[in-house]
């Protein structure tokens, strides 16, 4: 397969603050990559440098096998970009900006809008500016969706709307998933968990992993396990063992490497036998708190 | 092409209240300049209603609403900053740029054109030969203008902003005129043609790749600076190329070469007049009295600056370097005064010590070409160089000309004698016939383009000076006279052709800046 999105060792700084460190993404066609991440995390500087918003410090990054430096004028035909903090012409009205743009992409499908309009339920006559603003996301992912990109990235499409246009949302994108690679970045990851292949996350401008999905569930596990005597974590503890907690005879950790063979005969060697153990899978946002508490920590 | 103008019609929508006002304001300018004679201006105090009905605040009103529209029209897909819905659409930055120019020429320049090529056929001119010429107007005044507007809008990101930047480079020139005012030589610096051009082409040269590189890349720091490099460049390539000093473009002449003699005149004393409510001003102005004569008919001599140096016995100098001046010297004249302003705290200073002062003075020298006799006949009429011309309704020493697109350079001379108005017999004319003469001037044009104007038709006067005779300038004089024109008289009229540049020297020994010093 081939990469959509590939960065190599991509650096931003604004004077002091380091905003992207060293981040390495691939990104394969097809996938509904999900990039997370804290609030100030990095998220929003690695889109705007894959679409040419700003430049890079030092690093490279390619989109649809374009160096993202070159990214203009006809390059942006095969991308739908929608961000929360894009200035939409408010002046126009919903239908006169869907006209307007029509014209600036050989691809666009009318039957396809018109589809996203009763979809989205857009009010083709009224202005922007009086649109509430999950209307105004919904305008800009039709807009964004009815040339039938070959990559679509949303920066945080979905911070602060009400479930029900959220829902509409992803519903939208997903109807889409097939024919588009979609990039997003989001720090609500119960809406993400549900509908996306791939994540990275995103900590103080590093990216700690960069996975499938799947994989992920698979590698995180809550462990609880129940020790012969009550007695004192021993240390140093194995690195992949986050949020280590203990309570009487009872210890629980998050495994961040989770092994069928391995970790079992881990628990052992750290604590020697043991009376029960479980292994409870977690959810993406379990897994999120996990690694941000571990860093808080760090 | 079709995406240009596909955002033209955007734009179109868009503007179209701004585009109204503007070409309403358009109207305006050329319905007031349908009757440019400029006397009905000159009647008008400085009130509000007196600048709007004579016409002042049209042409600044125009101009604003010029600046609104551009900058909404390119703001509207605005090129500063990383949040615009437009810059991750597929705009191709040229066709944008095309597109916002194709609606500044459809709603500026084309409406302007219209309004120009209107001016002159209802000025009673052919409209068909000046077509280029209307043009090359429009590359003057209003293409300047649009290309700083456009500047404007393409680096600032709103209304808000540009305006604040705008208030900040008023605030800049204000400075840089006040530090150049304080300068010594100002106004008297001429570089050469070459150094001129050059610093004028790379100026204009980067402010238009300034504009295409914010278009094509949005690198707005970069074109902010390239900006200032090119205006540092500007002021500075005159420094870097030899430059063309006054001493070194004007040859010193000796008085035997210089086509007129001049000497000092001895000082009249003067008397100190009552000083104003406001005390002495910052400055203290030297009068330096000269006899002049030896100028050949047919010539004139245009005094340009001069520099006046002062040394003591005791090796003390000083000089505040060369001060433009704005005489002439005509064949009947025969005493000039020069001015030459200097700060109080120096004068204070040096004002009692006797210094030797050597003061020189530097000449543009004209000849007449293509000399001719015009009469002046009653009404309006036409002349071939002048235009079509009036005797001035309102003042009499004047000849009012409306001419296609800039005034001529003239020369031009009057001889109240020989005039039918005058009575020939009058004793008080026969006592210095000289004296009745009255010349006219205005140079040459010697720039590519013309005169800076936003009409096509150029509204001009001859004013009459008369010469300065011995005795003529003095208030008490019975020959202090002023020029009265009247209809069927005659003006010698000529084409002044760029003979030389030069500089003459004169000393004043044992002198008190004290006795020059003009009453405050």
């Amino acid at each position: 397969m081939t990469s959509a999105i590939r960065t190599h060792d991509l650096v931003k700084r604004y004077r002091r603050l380091t905003a992207l460190d060293g981040v390495a993404l691939d990104v394969q066609e097809g996938a509904v990559y999900a990039l997370v991440g804290q609030n100030g995390a990095g998220k929003t500087t690695a889109i705007k440098i894959l679409m040419n918003l700003i430049s890079a410090t030092s690093g490279t990054a390619e989109v649809l096998g374009l160096d993202s430096r070159k990214i203009r004028g006809k390059a942006y035909a095969q991308i739908g970009y929608v961000s929360e903090n894009q200035e939409i012409p408010e002046w126009m009205k919903v239908g006169s900006l869907l006209d307007y743009l029509r014209e600036f992409y050989p691809t666009w499908d009318l039957s396809l809008e018109k589809s996203l309009i009763k979809q989205f339920d857009l009010p083709l006559d009224r202005k922007i500016k009086a649109l509430s603003r999950g209307m105004k996301m919904k305008l800009a992912l039709a807009s964004a969706l009815a040339f039938h990109p070959r990559l679509i990235v949303l920066d945080e499409p979905f911070g602060g709307l009400d479930p029900l246009v959220r829902d509409q949302l992803i519903e939208g994108l997903l109807e889409r998933a097939a024919e588009s690679t979609i990039f997003l970045s989001s720090h609500d990851l119960a809406e993400i968990e549900s509908f996306s292949s791939h994540v990275g996350y995103l900590d103080s401008g590093k990216l700690l992993f960069s996975e499938e999905m799947s994989s992920l569930a698979t590698r995180f596990r809550e462990v609880e396990l129940t020790r012969e005597t009550d007695q004192p974590l021993p240390s140093p503890l194995p690195d992949a063992w986050l949020q280590p907690k203990t309570s009487g005879a009872l210890v629980r950790f998050v495994e961040s490497r989770f092994d069928e063979q391995k970790t079992p005969a881990d628990i052992q060697r750290v604590f020697g036998s043991v009376k029960d153990v479980q292994y409870r899978p977690l959810s993406l946002r379990s897994i999120f708190l996990a690694l941000a508490r571990k860093t808080e920590e760090v | 092409m079709d995406q240009i103008l596909h955002i033209f019609k955007k734009d179109v929508r868009r503007h179209w209240l701004e585009i109204l006002i503007s070409l309403a304001l358009l109207a305006l300018f050329t319905r007031h300049e349908l009757h440019p004679w400029s006397e009905r201006r000159e009647m008008y105090g400085f009130s509000f209603s007196a600048l709007l009905y004579s016409g002042r605040i049209i042409i600044p009103a125009l101009i604003i609403s010029w600046l609104l529209l551009i900058l909404r029209v390119i703001q509207s897909e605005t090129l500063v900053g990383d949040r615009q819905w437009w810059v991750t659409k597929p705009y191709e930055w040229w066709k944008l740029l095309l597109a916002k120019l194709f609606f500044i020429v459809v709603f500026i320049n084309v409406p302007l054109y219209h309004s120009q090529l209107f001016l002159l056929h209802k000025a009673g001119f052919p409209v068909i030969p000046h077509l280029w010429k209307v043009v090359l107007l429009q590359l003057s005044i209003p293409c300047a203008l649009i290309l700083f507007m456009v500047l404007l809008a393409c680096l600032t990101r709103n209304l808000g902003q540009a305006l604040l930047t705008l208030g900040i480079l008023l605030a800049v020139v204000i400075v840089v005129a006040w530090i150049s005012s304080q300068t010594p030589d100002r106004g008297m610096h001429r570089y050469s043609e070459l150094s001129q051009d050059i610093s004028d082409a790379v100026l204009l040269g980067t402010l238009l790749f300034a504009v295409a590189w914010q278009f094509a890349r949005r690198k707005t720091w970069q074109s902010r600076g390239l900006i200032c490099l090119a205006l540092l460049l500007n002021s500075g390539i005159g420094g870097l190329l030899p430059e063309n000093r006054i001493e070194r473009i004007s040859p010193l002449a000796s008085l035997q070469d210089a086509t007129v003699q001049v000497s000092l005149r001895p000082f009249e004393p003067r008397h100190n007049s009552l000083r104003g409510w406001d005390g002495p001003s910052d400055n203290v102005t030297l009068a330096l009295p000269l006899n002049v004569s030896g100028v050949a008919p047919g010539t004139l001599l245009s005094i340009d600056g001069v520099n006046v140096k002062a040394d003591s016995p005791d090796a003390s100098h000083w000089n505040r370097g060369w001060k433009s001046q704005s005489g002439q010297i005509w064949t009947e004249d025969e005493r000039k005064t020069l001015y030459y302003v200097l700060d109080r705290k120096a004068y204070e200073k040096y004002k009692s010590t006797p210094y030797n002062l050597q003061i020189e003075i530097v000449f543009l020298e004209y000849q007449a070409a293509d000399a001719r006799m015009l009469d002046l006949a009653s009404g309006t009429f036409r002349d071939q160089t002048l235009g079509s011309c009036r005797l001035n309704p309102v003042n009499d020493s004047g000849v009012q000309c409306l001419k296609p697109i800039q005034g001529p350079g003239f020369m031009a001379r009057f001889d109240a004698v020989s005039s039918p108005c005058m009575d020939s017999d009058d004793p008080l004319a026969l006592s210095d016939r000289k004296a009745w003469v009255a010349y006219a001037w205005q140079s040459p044009h010697t720039d590519y383009l013309p005169a800076s104007n936003l009409s096509s038709v150029a509204d001009y006067n001859l004013w009459f000076t008369p010469v300065t005779r011995h005795g003529t300038d003095d208030p008490r004089s019975r020959l202090h006279m002023s020029t009265h024109l009247c209809r069927n008289d005659q003006i010698w009229l000529a084409r002044p052709v760029f003979k030389r540049q030069f500089r003459i020297h004169l000393e004043l020994p044992n002198t008190r800046l004290l006795d020059l010093a003009e009453p405050d």
